[in-house]
């Protein structure tokens, strides 16, 4: 049974110059105990869609479709139904950690807040838990009595993530969790994360645009392109098997050290404008084997083998 | 911390010197002011200047100044032929008692009222509290006392002169404190509300930048209720700024007290300073400046102390 079953999930900003859509008509199911990697380019909506499961999109925003979490509706939750859910049983690593503490308060408070707020703990229990779970994201327990302007970037993202496990969430939606990192840190927080969704058995939904990174830990890997699914499988059939143009430019931009000198290939263009997005297929602008076809093309991700979609006419079209 | 006391002792000599050679400059040859005396000869001129050691080279009288002005001795005041000391430390203590409750009022309203406004930005609240903070800021003192004494004059209930009437201050202490009561009512009010403006302004400014924060949304994703996390994220660290600016407008809250006291004829040091400087009465003058300068000086130290606990990151080795 899913533990995240999203339907039709559309999400637009109102802004002064229109309305800009962001997510666009997203259906994606997530099964417990996996990690799902959501890649795509900045502005294709990836981040959108992680706040919106979490509800702390900005006040401008306009949310439709349906966010089905563990048999509970999400979109027409009460705010303080959605405040037992947020954070206790879905909780969220933020882009950037560094911004995400508090700067004024010592890191195991901030990491015992949750459990204050979702658990009744008392204050004192809970710092003391708090310090056993810095403990096991690797920070020292000394470490829970500094402020986070005292501990190094990646120091900083594990204590995001201790915070995030405090009260065993169901779900963790990750946002680009190693962004801001150097690679080695980037690789520590990764298996970091791999080993507590093996503990924890949790699902683990990965938002980055490093689609390299994703394919090293993730199970499954979801590409969003313009506010819709590219592409979605599991990670085999996306990295041996890319079926949709975007994936396979996105791909063959990843550089390697073993082509050192040769300049990695890259999508030509940009993404398109959120604001009026092309009819059709929102790639076909910068897609290399663009039809006239694909201007009324208006389907959703095509079967291409089980558990492999791909929104692309060359798929099954 | 030593560096901070250092330079506020620092301030504390820069303001020695201005206040010396600004007095220096000042018109009249000292004891033909002091003795107003047409009959004084030459000799005796002569000699009284000896014995004010006014005879000796600049220099000289400065070390002496110092000396004095540590020693306790501020010199003579021209109009009460009395020590200037005695003449400024009993309305010093009648300043501290209307600026100091006033202050507190305006700092807690003020304050407050940053915090709904902020909290509320963009309502017809928020528009309300701002215009009438901006409002408040740019009305002059005086104006709004004389306001006030006008509306008092024709309502009746209230005192709006004095400290106490004659016959409280030999009466009991309770009706001597009953008649201050009363007395200080529209002198505090008055400069309650012309103060009270710039906090409002400074903290709803500093509490939006706030609120811009990623840990704020983090807080929020912790499953926080919006007034847990005003409480205990946003308004401790939209403070921070805030502190500073209310220890900066210490000077500014003094100077308006100049104009109240002398409305409402408060016997303080703004109502001495106004009097005495129509009767060119220097010693006072400059005994006056040097306490209100004393004060700026002592509330930026304490502020700086005060920044320093509240931001772990601030720390004064």
């Amino acid at each position: 049974m899913a533990l995240l079953e999203i339907k039709g999930l559309k999400v637009g900003f109102k802004t002064q110059a229109g309305l800009v859509h962001a997510v666009d008509e997203i259906d994606l199911s997530l099964v417990q105990g996996e990690i799902v990697g959501l890649a795509g380019e900045s502005g294709s909506g990836k981040s959108t869609l992680g706040y919106s499961i979490m509800k702390i999109l900005p006040r401008n925003a306009l949310v439709q479709g349906s966010i089905n979490f563990d048999g509970i509706e999400l979109l027409t939750l009460t705010q303080s139904k959605l405040e037992e859910i947020r954070g206790k049983r879905i909780a969220m690593v933020f882009q950037g950690s560094m911004n995400s503490l508090n700067p004024l308060m010592r890191v195991e408070e901030q990491v015992a807040e949750p459990m204050i707020l979702h658990q009744q703990a008392n204050e004192k229990q809970a710092v003391v838990e708090a310090r056993n779970l810095l403990e096991l994201v690797g920070v020292d327990k000394e470490k829970g009595r500094h402020y986070p302007h005292e501990l190094s970037g990646g120091l900083k993202q594990r204590v995001a993530i201790a915070m995030a496990l405090s009260t065993h969430p169901a779900l963790l939606i990750a946002d680009e969790p190693t962004t801001a990192l150097d690679v080695m840190t980037q690789a520590q927080i990764m298996r970091l994360l791999g080993r507590i969704r093996d503990e924890f058995k949790i699902t683990i939904l990965m938002i980055s645009h490093d689609l390299a990174l994703l394919s090293e830990t993730c199970d499954r890997l979801i590409l969003m392109y313009a506010g819709k699914i590219a592409e979605i499988g599991s990670r085999d059939q996306i990295v041996r098997n890319p079926r949709h143009p975007y994936t396979q430019g996105l791909l063959g931009s990843i550089p390697s050290v073993r082509n050192i000198g040769r300049a990695s290939s890259s999508i030509p263009g940009d993404p398109p404008d959120p604001l009026n997005p092309p009819a059709g297929c929102r790639f076909k602008p910068r897609c290399s084997f663009a039809k006239d076809v694909c201007s009324t093309f208006e389907k959703g991700p095509l079967y291409v083998e089980d558990g492999h979609y791909a929104a692309c006419v060359l798929v099954g079209g | 911390m030593a560096k901070r006391i250092a330079t506020s002792i620092l301030t504390f000599f820069g303001t020695l010197v201005l206040t010396f050679i600004l007095f220096r400059l000042l018109p009249g040859n000292p004891v033909t002011i002091l003795f107003r005396n047409p009959q004084l000869t030459h000799a005796q001129i002569v000699l009284l200047a000896q014995q004010f050691g006014l005879d000796k080279p600049l220099w000289v009288q400065f070390l002496l100044f110092v000396e004095n002005v540590f020693k306790g001795n501020w010199g003579i005041s021209f109009f009460y032929r009395a020590p200037v000391t005695s003449v400024l430390f009993p309305d010093l203590l009648n300043s501290i008692i209307l600026l100091l409750p006033a202050t507190i009022i305006a700092i807690l309203i003020g304050v407050g009222l940053g915090i709904l406004s902020g909290w509320k930005r963009n309502s017809k609240t928020d528009v309300g509290i701002l215009t009438s903070s901006l409002v408040l800021y740019a009305i002059p003192t005086f104006w709004l006392g004389i306001l006030f004494i006008m509306l008092i004059v024709r309502v009746g209930g209230l005192p709006v002169a004095g400290m106490v009437s004659i016959q409280a201050s030999s009466g009991p202490p309770l009706v001597y404190l009953e008649s201050l009561a009363r007395h200080i009512l529209l002198p505090m009010t008055t400069l309650a509300l012309v103060t009270l403006g710039q906090f409002t302004i400074i903290m709803r400014s500093s509490l939006l930048s706030e609120l811009t924060e990623d840990y704020v949304t983090a807080a929020y994703a912790k499953g926080m209720s919006g007034s847990r996390l005003l409480r205990k994220h946003i308004v401790p660290n939209a403070l921070l700024p805030t502190v500073s600016i209310i220890a900066i407008s210490i000077g500014t809250i003094v100077a308006g007290a100049v104009l109240t006291e002398t409305v409402f004829s408060w016997p303080g040091v703004g109502s001495l300073i106004y009097d005495s400087i129509g009767r060119r009465d220097y010693p006072v003058l400059q005994g006056a400046f040097l306490i209100v300068a004393l004060f700026v000086i002592v509330a930026n130290f304490v502020a700086d102390l005060v920044y320093a606990y509240l931001d772990p990151r601030v720390k004064y080795s």
